[in-house]
């Protein structure tokens, strides 16, 4: 059963507001689905060196190509000021 | 249902116009629209452009290329410059790209005709196509339930007669799923046939684009125009052409079977898919008894790894770039946290938060890392299986389309995936096939899984069912256009 804090905890590290959260419902969905996930627990795992680790990829060579145009990246920018995004602060930029 | 060849026949033996049918799908489209919401948005426009270039190409007397003057519908996770691509999200709803997805752009070189942007589990995440921030997708056969998710939007397009075939991606099973609850055929390639360049992440290891059908042939056709090697997406490796291999002949293939599989199936799915086999027999292949013990495993597994590339590849969006924005914050730090929350929807918000959990410090380990080993465990069994068959054969889902708003927990629609997700895990080609009604009529499909790159085997053996059964369980909706 994940804990009210630990939940305080994992939403600060994920970037997420609790509030408005129905934090009962919600404890109770995620410590139902880490249970469900707990199962994992009891597997074995018997594998040699590359056992069904080759996905055969390859990267590409490090080849620098155009960027794109700066006012297609600021397109859909909520707001942006001389060629930069712009976060608002209550009455000033934040940056 | 209407496949590419009839639209393919009344264009080049001129009953009408690319221009005249097009805009038949679009009015059809307007007026069904409000009761299947399919679409998320309609691309009259560049639907009416695409047409007006194959009537030119045809007046020339050129040959037409295999999708060209296609209407179709493209899940709104794929992106397309210049026109809106939300993922079914208030987080990107008025997002507008600035490039092309390679498969769109691959579509659009061959004068598809997008129809529109098909309607989605937001964020690709979930069974129903319910958790959509623009409302549920409905089922063509019966509107009282769901299209299946998560390229629900798609699979009720083609459905219902809104066009003649679709593009959708498929983590954990959002091709099949849909597919099976609709009657159509849904194919997810192998991993890396297909380009995942301009498809909205979620699980990165595992996403991969494919069609929906209305019959199997479509999808091969669709597949073969849209698998490619790509420089833009690294994993991609593209694949041979499959729709010239197709004969429908299935004798001696070893179809395999794993009773794991088949496990609490209702009876109206235990009995269509044991019609199935019997007609595979007949039609001269060897039925193989497999077992599959990981399966127990496979769903967990599944969700562990997804949500922990959920929780990364949603980082990006914090309203500064792109995207909703909160206006009610007290700092940066608000500002970020808040946009997400009134940004993404309950589903996505809750694998958020698995995600960053199983990936946690403390958590890494039992979590993460054990279903990485998982996973290869899983690549292996399945590696075992293929020396023993050439095509494993199950049920796609384990019901039948749910009814619309039905009460489910979490863990209970998450299970509704068992069956698909093993082929996402080790990144294998499956298809469903339509093999059968429930007793309120609703479809069922059979799944086809092959070996990596074998999608002409696993076309090849659901071609054979569909020409046996002369398309019997692909069932008009009695929606949309009729030509």
């Amino acid at each position: 059963m994940i804990t009210y804090d630990e939940l305080k905890k994992i939403a600060a590290l994920a970037k997420l507001s609790l509030d408005g959260e129905d934090i009962d419902a919600l404890t109770k969905d995620i410590s139902s689905i880490l249970d469900f996930a707990d199962t994992i627990a009891q597997a074995t795992v018997d594998l040699t060196d590359g056992d069904g680790g080759d996905a055969g990829w390859c990267l590409r060579e490090d080849v620098v190509l155009p960027s794109m145009p700066v006012a297609d990246i600021l397109a859909n920018a909520g707001e942006q000021q001389d060629g930069y995004f712009v976060a608002r602060k209550r009455g000033g930029l934040l940056s | 249902m209407t496949t590419i060849a009839d639209i393919k026949r009344l264009l080049t033996e001129k009953k009408a116009s690319c221009r005249e049918l097009t805009q038949r799908y679009l009015d059809a489209a307007a007026q069904t629209n409000p009761v299947l919401n399919a679409y998320i948005t309609l691309t009259a426009e560049a639907a009416l452009d695409a047409a007006d270039a194959v009537d030119k190409k045809l007046q020339s007397g050129a040959q037409l290329s295999p999708l060209e003057g296609i209407p179709f519908v493209l899940k709104d996770n794929i992106s397309t410059k210049g026109i809106r691509t939300t993922c079914a999200s208030r987080m990107l709803e008025n997002y507008v790209p600035i490039f092309d997805a390679d498969v769109w752009e691959s579509l659009k070189g061959q004068n598809a005709v997008m129809i529109g942007k098909g309607n989605m589990d937001e964020f690709a995440m979930g069974s129903t196509c319910e958790n959509s921030y623009f409302g549920g997708s409905r089922n063509p056969h019966n509107t009282e339930h769901v299209a299946g998710g998560s390229s629900g939007g798609v699979a009720s397009a083609v459905a219902g007669g809104l066009a003649v075939y679709g593009i959708g991606s498929d983590t954990g099973g959002s091709i099949r799923m849909p597919a099976s609850f609709c009657g159509l055929v849904g194919l997810k390639p192998t991993y890396g046939a297909v380009s995942r360049r301009g498809l909205i992440a979620y699980g990165s290891s595992l996403d991969q684009i494919g069609p929906i059908t209305t019959c199997v042939e479509d999808a091969a056709l669709v597949f073969d125009a849209i698998c490619r090697k790509d420089p833009g997406d690294m994993t991609s490796r593209g694949a041979e052409p499959v729709s010239g291999k197709l004969t429908g002949n299935v004798k001696g293939l070893k179809i395999g079977i794993a009773k794991e599989f088949f496990e609490g199936l209702p009876d109206s799915i235990g009995k269509a898919l044991d019609n199935a086999v019997s007609l595979y027999k007949k039609l001269g292949a060897e039925v193989v008894s497999l077992d599959f013990p990981m399966l127990k495993y496979v769903l967990p597994t599944y969700y562990i790894l997804a949500c922990a590339e959920a929780s990364s590849n949603l980082g990006r969006y914090d309203g500064l770039r792109y995207g909703y924005r909160t206006d009610d914050f007290n700092d940066l730090n608000d500002f970020i946290c808040r946009t997400r929350s009134e940004g993404f929807g309950p589903e996505v918000r809750r694998r958020i938060l698995l995600g960053t959990y199983v990936l946690s410090a403390g958590y890494y380990d039992a979590y993460y890392n054990k279903a990485q080993l998982l996973r290869r465990s899983i690549v292996v069994e399945f590696a075992k299986v293929f020396t023993g068959c050439d095509v494993l054969l199950t049920p796609t889902v384990p019901v039948t389309a749910l009814r619309f708003g039905a009460d489910m927990t979490p863990v209970e629609m998450y299970q509704t995936d068992i069956l698909t997700c093993s082929a996402n895990i080790a990144g294998l080609p499956a298809v469903s096939v339509p093999c059968g009604f429930d007793e309120k009529g609703l479809p069922i499909g059979l799944q086809l899984i092959g070996g990596k790159f074998r999608e002409d085997i696993i076309l090849n053996t659901a071609l054979a069912f569909e020409r046996e059964t002369s398309g019997a369980f692909c069932k008009d909706s009695g929606m949309g256009v009729t030509l």
